[in-house]
């Protein structure tokens, strides 16, 4: 599963921040900063850092770059594990990142920042992992905790919010869960506070609170953005409004929400692709369509299985349809894949 | 019948469906890319484009691949439910309906289901174009002409009424137009494409479709020749009645490889050429078309085409008279062990198999082969025919009978099946139940067969069957059960339930899914006990499978034995049953006779039990070898193998922990001791003998049940070794109570009747051996050695009545005797002759007079001087077996001692003894032969061993010594010059005259008639 946060968060022309007074650490450093949607990455070296962005000196001048734009960043002195863990990381290969960061040499002095982002993408590969079910959540979350709470002014840190209120959602720890997601609310930029927005809401509703989840989702379908970044997160809401809906008995209105999702559909975009058709799923199973559903998730098995949590979803809904419309080996098979893609996620 | 579907069908190209990539560059594409040039109706371009909306065509590939057809008709009904299907898309709705039918069709395990989805395709193909233009109607054409092949197939599938195959060929012509309507409106849009010069960048979809047309062209010109190529075959002969149908075919199917050979297309169309030639009886250019087909590049596009051209060649090969099978075989078995798992499926691949298997029968029935090479052949076909009766097709019949013919039952009736579990748990206690009403039915099978076997015999039949059903049933509940696992699903139930899967899959010889299965739990459950059972079960069905496979076959089973192995030893370190598989592979190199490859195997196990066994196994087999070479006259080899073998044996009887398999570790220790004896190491030997863990002697007391000849040998080597240590040691005297025990245990071992043999041949080995090892020794030394043996033989003779031991007494004091006589005498003067007289008389009072009694009776007249007596003997023992070799050379030797014995006091009756003894007037005696004869005889043998090359010697210079003393006694000349010359001739010939002692004997007579002669005595030429 790719971390949504590190790359949800284009900037809007709007967006103003300010650097915190903890400025880690001024760098003489060259770093490469690479930000989502552009080819090439700006060099300089960092003179600031926080949560909500870092500032690069290029030449005389001081370059400010929200965090939710950045893609990655290449420090000078990287060790060349770091480097590959990251770009493993971005293509999903969680466990060949992880077998890159341990062979870095921890006894060497690196820069701080350089300490971060080897703690920072050793846990991210771990939580993404133990979200697949492929290690304890319990563990990886203490370690998340210990590492957000030593570094609050990370330009990771609304990633490692993120991710520890996925890691919280997935064992159904709503409080914890809603205290991380809650602390994206507070983000600078706009498309990260509707991201914190969303997922409060995406707990809402698996709290039961249907009619609460879907004001809350509406709030963010209507926030008034013109990013890219932003426009999909209302998109995603409405996705999430639709299950929401068809979780309280309003299966039609949730079916046409996600109809009209489709119509606008990108299908490149596998995480938007795999909620959207689980939300249409959702919303046939609340009108009793059973094939209509079948046919809904198996759009997430067969063509959005990058998508982690939503396939998880699909694979569940299909085990127990398919015995319903007379295809028990179907079940089997769905199950079987459950099991083996996914030990210990499927409870 | 070909199965054009998966050659032809343009989605079914290779070996499964795969999308179209997009043909990216223009013009002929080398053959070596034909790899990336696979195509698949239905799957166009709009797969590769990103757009906003319902991405339909790619979820409908998706379900098609998946095999969920009738869900895949589902989504095309429900359609209209989604927003922003490609119009495309939804204007050839009926064509994708058609082609789901088509999947469905193909993917038919039964006639009914495939009518049906055919019949429904051709509605679908047929609404489709009745619609009008479309971009798609050629790929719909395409399919129509498909269809029509396929009614053609079906309607000529088991025995085809004449009507049939009339309606059949009218449907392939049908079709064959069908293909041609597709070329002649494809022509000129290719034309026009041609000319517009599309820009791959810059008109993506313009130059993807002239891609399609352009494959879709090529396609139905080789699909309008097969159609009229399999009309043709219609016809009861037709290479006269289809003789146009042929060659039009033929021409096309030039046509096409000649234009498109860099393409598939192309290149397969070796094979329908071939099939053509086939037909018209041609058989040279038939093998022709298929060797080019083999020669074609090594690409996935042209495997099926491989298959059936191997198939063509092996056809060929068997209709020429003499059958060339080997010929066939040659060419094509490489292909047997390439059947990649994809492929095993196909119906090209079961057309080889069966084709294939007919080349190695053909073989099995050349008596001229050796009994090995036709007991190969015969697997190897029944190996082929039998996984190609694993596969549902039309060959099935043929494989079946095939198979039968070979010996091989197959099944007549449909197994019995199970009815669905409710869940995992549901499942596991049902086969628990099976298997426990099994055990209940063995216990039954047992007792009636140890009550009354034949009288029970049908009820066991039925038992038995049941007992086989029962597994069936067993096996497929537990398939299901686990097929139903949830994440709540109890672990070790699970396991459970694998095991017993593996078990049952085990008890109906399916062995290589009981491998399967059983290799998965030993992962599934590392360390466990269950675990450990499930690799067991696995290992034990390798074991089983390598037993049917023939050892040239075999490599991928051994390869699977070793990983499993490695993997159990690792894994169980601690458990001798882990370290099994490691022990079968030792076993299967050594049967091989692959011993350095056994060797680096077993020095790599770990320390254990396990490896000392195996150490001790390749150390007796070592001696073994030993002997062979020793007797093939390597002495060298058979050295150097005597040392490995003491290693070997040293080494793994150290590492001898416990009381396993004591009758192995006890056979070690003998050989070890025996090859110490033989190395003059007898200290050495006797501490292996004695010693407290391992030693044979320890050993043998715990064992209930002993075998005698094992038995045997070990005291046979104390008794020796006792021997060789009082021939050596100071005070002989003090393992006199050791060898009377010794000799004692030996009687007990050798106690029946049935075993006498056995005992008296070992009582000859040690009694050999003790004269080896006395004339050996020094003078003084023997009289020591006497005096004490004499005490054991009478101590030994007080205390037994057994014959072969009391012979034995005799020989040995008849042979202790000969050690104290001087070099060269011939009769026994002063303690020897009291020594051979007393053996003499206790051998006279035997009461068992058999043949080795009397014998050694006569060499002790004989060496006493008893000349009459001896030969008296000799000649009753010669009335009864008169090629005695022994006998009849003590015979000959005691005239010559006698001669000898006369030749002062009475020389006439001297030369009539050295007459006699050359044995050339025995009137009293005829059954003596005398030296004459008896070298004849050995001259004959000699090379057999040297024991006769040594008598062949002897004898001859017996026979020029007659010549010789009958010269002396006679006073003549003439004798002795002949004596000379013929050693002089012998020499001559055989310049090594049996060694250098006899050598020197030759040399002393020569001289010795040089002399007579008056000759200057220079004896035998430098």
């Amino acid at each position: 599963m790719k971390m949504p946060a590190m790359r949800l968060l284009a900037p809007s022309l709007c967006t103003l921040f300010t650097l915190c007074l903890c400025v880690q650490e001024a760098s003489a450093q060259v770093d490469s900063i690479y930000e989502y949607g552009v080819a090439s990455a700006t060099r300089g070296s960092l003179e600031g850092i926080s949560k909500d962005g870092v500032a690069v000196k290029v030449g005389g001048n001081t370059k400010n770059i929200p965090s939710s734009k950045i893609r990655k960043i290449n420090f000078g002195g990287d060790p060349a594990g770091l480097t590959r863990a990251r770009d493993l990381y971005a293509d999903g290969q969680y466990e060949n990142a992880l077998k890159e960061l341990e062979e870095v040499d921890k006894g060497k002095d690196y820069r701080e920042v350089i300490n971060v982002d080897l703690a920072f993408y050793t846990f991210a590969s771990n939580a993404n992992l133990a979200l697949a079910g492929r290690q304890s959540r319990e563990t990886v979350a203490g370690q998340g905790i210990k590492l957000v709470t030593a570094n609050p002014d990370s330009f990771h840190f609304y990633a490692m919010a993120r991710l520890l209120g996925d890691l919280a959602l997935s064992i159904k720890n709503y409080d914890a869960a809603n205290k991380y997601y809650g602390a994206l609310r507070n983000a600078a930029a706009i498309e990260t506070k509707m991201l914190g927005e969303y997922l409060v809401a995406v707990v809402t509703m698996e709290k039961g609170d249907n009619d609460a989840a879907i004001a809350m989702l509406d709030k963010v379908a209507a926030v008034k953005v013109q990013s890219t970044e932003g426009l999909r997160l209302k998109n995603l809401a409405k996705a999430a409004s639709a299950v929401a809906m068809s979780r309280s008995g309003k299966g039609a209105e949730g079916l046409k929400l996600a109809s009209e999702l489709i119509g606008e559909l990108n299908q490149t975009d596998i995480e938007m692709s795999a909620k959207v058709y689980n939300a249409q799923g959702a919303s046939y199973e609340a009108n009793g369509d059973l094939e209509g559903a079948i046919l809904a998730y198996l759009h997430t098995h067969l063509m959005y299985s990058g998508q982690t949590d939503a396939h998880i979803v699909a694979l569940k809904r299909l085990v127990e349809l398919w015995p319903k419309v007379g295809h028990p080996e179907r079940a089997a098979a769905a199950r079987q894949e459950l099991q083996q893609r996914y030990p210990g996620a499927a409870s | 019948m070909t199965d054009f579907t998966r050659l032809h069908c343009p989605q079914h190209t290779g070996v499964g469906r795969k999308p179209l990539l997009g043909l990216l560059f223009g013009g002929v594409q080398p053959i070596a890319l034909i790899a990336v040039m696979i195509a698949s109706s239905g799957m166009v371009s709009s797969s590769l484009r990103s757009h906003a909306g319902e991405p339909a065509q790619r979820f409908m590939g998706q379900l098609r691949n998946t095999g969920y057809f009738n869900t895949a008709l589902t989504y095309l009904d429900r359609l209209g439910d989604y927003p922003g299907v490609d119009p495309d898309f939804v204007s050839a709705k009926e064509l994708e309906r058609a082609n789901i039918f088509f999947d469905m069709a193909v993917a038919a395990r039964s006639s009914a289901p495939r009518n049906e989805a055919l019949a429904n395709a051709e509605t679908a193909l047929s609404e489709f174009l009745g619609k009008g233009d479309h971009p798609r109607q050629s790929e719909a054409r395409l399919q129509l002409g498909k269809l029509q092949m396929l009614r053609a197939s079906q309607l000529l599938a088991g025995e085809p009424s004449a009507e049939d195959k009339v309606s059949a060929r009218e449907s392939y012509l049908n079709s064959a137009k069908t293909y041609d309507s597709v070329v002649a409106s494809l022509r000129p849009k290719l034309e026009a494409m041609r000319g517009a010069n599309i820009n791959t960048q810059q008109e993506p979809e313009k130059a993807r479709l002239r891609e399609q047309y352009r494959f879709e062209y090529m396609n139905s010109q080789y699909l309008a020749a097969d159609a009229l190529k399999l009309a043709a075959k219609t016809f009861d002969d037709p290479a006269k009645e289809g003789k146009a149908q042929l060659d039009d075919a033929l021409a096309r199917f030039e046509n096409v490889n000649k234009k498109y050979g860099m393409y598939p297309v192309g290149a397969n169309a070796h094979v329908p050429m071939g099939e053509v030639y086939e037909l018209m009886g041609d058989s040279g250019k038939a093998v022709d078309q298929y060797l080019k087909m083999l020669e074609e590049a090594e690409v996935d596009a042209l495997r099926e085409s491989k298959y059936l051209a191997s198939a063509g060649i092996s056809r060929m090969k068997l209709q020429e008279d003499p059958k060339k099978y080997q010929e066939a075989i040659d060419r094509v078995s490489g292909f047997i062990r390439g059947i990649r798992l994809n492929e095993r499926g196909l119906p090209a691949v079961q057309k080889f198999r069966v084709d294939v298997a007919k080349a190695y029968i053909a073989k099995s029935k050349d008596e001229s082969l050796k009994k090995g090479e036709i007991s190969r052949a015969k697997s190897q076909a029944r190996e082929l025919l039998r996984d190609a009766s694993s596969v549902p097709g039309p060959h099935i019949d043929d494989a079946k009978a095939m198979l039968a013919d070979l010996g091989i039952e197959t099944e007549a009736e449909a197994l019995p099946s199970a009815e669905p579990p409710e869940n995992f748990d549901d499942g596991l206690a049902k086969a628990e139940t099976i298997f426990t009403t099994i055990d209940g039915l063995q216990d039954a099978v047992k007792l009636m067969k140890e009550q009354d076997a034949e009288g029970n015999k049908q009820q066991i039949t039925d038992l038995e069957k049941k007992i086989g059903d029962s597994y069936v049933v067993a096996i497929e509940n537990l398939r299901m059960a686990l097929s139903m696992i949830r994440t709540d699903t109890d672990v070790q139930s699970i396991n459970k339930a694998r095991h017993l899967l593996s078990y049952g899959l085990f008890q109906v010889k399916r062995y290589r899914d009981a491998v399967v299965v059983g290799s998965f739990l030993s992962r599934a459950a590392p360390g466990t006990d269950v675990g450990l059972k499930g690799g067991l079960m696995a290992l034990q069905s390798i074991q089983n499978l390598l037993g049917e496979v023939p050892s040239d076959s075999n490599a991928g089973l051994l390869k699977q034995l070793e990983t499993l192995g490695n993997y159990l030893a690792k894994t169980w370190p601690d458990d001798p049953n882990a370290l099994r598989a490691q022990g079968l592979q030792v076993q299967l190199m050594l049967e091989k006779d692959d011993f350095p490859a056994a060797e680096a195997l077993v020095m790599n196990m770990d320390a254990g039990n396990e490896r000392g066994r195996f150490k001790r196994l390749l150390g007796m087999l070592y001696w073994n070898e030993s002997i062979g070479k020793r007797r093939d006259g390597d002495a060298e080899a058979a050295d150097k193998l005597i040392e490995k073998s003491k290693a070997m044996l040293t080494e793994g009887l150290a590492e001898y922990k416990s009381s396993l398999q004591p009758a192995q570790v006890v056979q070690a220790g003998s050989t070890l001791a025996r090859l110490l004896v033989m190395r003059k190491d007898y200290n050495k030997a006797l501490e292996v003998l004695d010693n407290e863990t391992y030693g044979p002697l320890t050993l043998l007391e715990g064992m209930d049940e002993q075998d005698p000849a094992a038995a045997g040998n070990i005291y046979m080597a104390v008794f020796k070794s006792l021997v060789g240590k009082m021939l050596a040691d100071p005070d002989p005297s003090q393992y006199l109570d050791r060898m009377e025990s010794t000799m004692e245990k030996l009687q007990e071992v050798y106690n029946a009747p049935e075993s006498q043999a056995r005992l008296a041949s070992t009582y000859r080995s040690i009694a050999q051996d003790f004269s080896e090892q006395l004339d050996a020794a020094s003078a003084a030394r023997k009289a020591t050695l006497v005096t004490v043996f004499r005490t054991l033989l009478d101590r030994v003779r007080k205390a037994t009545s057994n014959p072969a031991t009391l012979r034995w007494a005799g020989e040995t004091q008849l042979n202790l005797g000969v050690s104290l006589m001087g070099p060269g005498e011939m009769v026994a003067t002063g303690e020897a002759a009291k020594l051979i007289g007393q053996a003499s008389e206790a051998l006279k009072g035997m009461d068992d007079q058999s043949v080795a009694t009397r014998y050694q009776l006569g060499r002790a007249y004989r060496l006493t001087g008893k000349w009459k007596d001896a030969l008296d003997t000799y000649d009753e023992i010669l009335k009864e077996k008169p090629s005695t070799l022994e006998v009849q050379i003590e015979a000959a030797r005691t005239y010559y001692g006698w001669g000898m014995d006369l030749k002062k006091t009475n020389p006439k009756f001297a030369a009539g003894a050295f007459t006699a003894s050359l044995g050339q007037t025995n009137k009293k005696r005829e059954s003596v032969w005398g030296w004459q004869k008896i070298s004849q005889r050995t001259s004959q043998q000699m090379s057999q061993s040297e024991t006769l090359e040594k008598a062949f010697y002897d004898s001859r210079y017996h026979v020029f010594a007659c010549l010789y003393q009958m010269g002396v006694c006679r006073k003549s000349t003439k004798e002795i010059k002949q004596a000379k010359d013929l050693i002089l001739n012998l020499a001559s010939r055989r310049p090594e005259l049996g060694g250098p002692q006899q050598k020197a004997k030759y040399d002393a007579l020569l001289k010795a008639c040089q002399k007579e002669l008056k000759e200057q005595p220079v004896g035998l030429p430098k």
